[in-house]
């Protein structure tokens, strides 16, 4: 009686290398596989991201007269209900001239989240957290003052704060990345700018196998935006006349 | 009960993939693969390109804003050809990763437009054209973003005041 023929020491060697080098190539092929399909979301999120901080500053631009705080990662937009030229009638004439009520003004700031990226953010002032009488402010070009403002209310809890686009990072230009995603300005004059630049970018580090990680920048996407205010409005303040 | 191997185990030959079967596996194997690769670089690509449009319509559209926003009598001084790599900001500084490689050409044309179901009635004004592009492998330029505004001319802003 024949044994049944059983594999060689060599059939077996040859399988074994054969069956590793086809897992190895499976296993490299689902590794691209799911980076490509990783960098795919972090792409969408980036167009998706990149389409709603423009519409969203566009609009409060054009609603917009004046930048009353001029900061790197800190705007404040002044958004009345009407010019000041048809500002009320008689002794409300001049209402909007001296007072600001609290919904005419708008921050939008980049903040820093607890994992290291930053978040383009809008604050409004609740109104319904200030005592009556007490959300007017007098008008100033002071910075200072509205920087006080701000970080007043904040700490009073009268600031509604809700994100515009998260996940973001800091712009690179010719290599060099900034400490931080940042707002720019066609010039320094609160009383003349018109133009609102917006830098920030959207980063996807490389994982290392334990998906920590590594430092290395596996995509990196910059932007730039300008906006422009299309309706300005000079305040006296300004020495300009309405 | 131990195996005892019967007289028709023995003959029959052991089923086996042959040779051609193992082939013809790879290839399909091999063929699927290529098929997912190409499908995700193809993926890819047309984010890559969903990418530089929304970009490119951000610079476009930084550009009419400014032109729209401009003193009325000096928007035709924003007409030109911003050649990629020479693309800037509004403050002067350089366009950074992607926007940098792409060019901007502005014109600004005086066409008077007549108004739809109102006869007659034609509006002077300024007829701005951005277009965006950047240059595909053979430095052909490939258009990316266009837009095209009519800006009328008001008596506020080439008169002063209303009258």
């Amino acid at each position: 009686m024949k044994r049944p023929r059983a594999f060689t020491l060599l059939e077996l060697m040859v399988a074994t290398v054969t069956v590793t080098m086809v897992a190895g190539a499976v296993a490299g092929f689902l590794g691209t596989f799911h980076r490509a399909l990783r960098l795919q979301d972090v792409r969408a999120a980036a167009i998706v991201r990149t389409a709603a901080v423009q519409a969203h500053v566009s609009r409060l631009m054009l609603e917009s007269r004046m930048l009353l705080e001029q900061d790197q990662q800190r705007t404040l937009l002044w958004l009345p209900s009407e010019m000041l030229e048809d500002s009320g009638a008689g002794a409300e004439s001049a209402f909007d001239l001296v007072n600001l009520t609290a919904d005419e003004l708008h921050w939008l700031l980049f903040e820093q989240e607890p994992d290291g990226s930053w978040s383009l953010k809008e604050a409004v002032v609740n109104a319904a957290t200030i005592p009556a009488g007490q959300g007017d402010r007098y008008f100033t070009v002071d910075a200072d003052y509205w920087n006080g403002v701000f970080e007043d209310l904040r700490a009073a809890g009268q600031l509604t704060i809700f994100p515009i686009a998260e996940g973001l990072a800091p712009m690179a230009r010719d290599g060099v990345v900034a400490a931080a995603p940042r707002f720019t300005y066609g010039n320094a004059s609160i009383c003349t700018n018109r133009v609102l630049g917006i830098e920030f970018a959207f980063m996807r580090e490389r994982l290392d196998d334990a998906g920590d990680p590594t430092g290395e920048e596996e995509l990196r996407l910059d932007v730039r935006l300008d906006e422009h205010m299309p309706f300005p409005d000079i305040h006296p303040i300004c020495g300009g006349g309405s | 009960m131990p195996f005892r191997p019967t007289t028709s185990s023995m003959n029959t030959a052991r089923a086996a993939f042959t040779l051609v079967e193992c082939l013809v596996a790879l290839v399909i194997v091999a063929m699927a693969a290529a098929a997912a690769s190409t499908a995700i670089g193809s993926g890819i690509a047309a984010q890559e390109d969903a990418l530089r449009i929304t970009l490119a319509a951000a610079c476009a559209e930084s550009r009419m804003t400014e032109a729209l926003t401009t003193e009325y009598g000096t928007a035709p001084n924003l007409a030109g050809h911003e050649l990629p790599g020479a693309l800037v900001a509004s403050d002067g500084t350089a366009m950074p990763g992607l926007m940098s490689e792409m060019g901007r050409r502005t014109t600004v044309a005086a066409e008077p437009q007549a108004i739809p179901g109102f006869a007659g009635l034609v509006l002077t004004g300024w007829q701005i054209t951005i277009t965006v592009y950047d240059l595909n492998e053979d430095g052909g330029e490939r258009e990316l973003a266009v837009l095209r505004r009519f800006r009328p001319e008001t008596w506020e802003e080439t008169q002063g005041d209303a009258p």
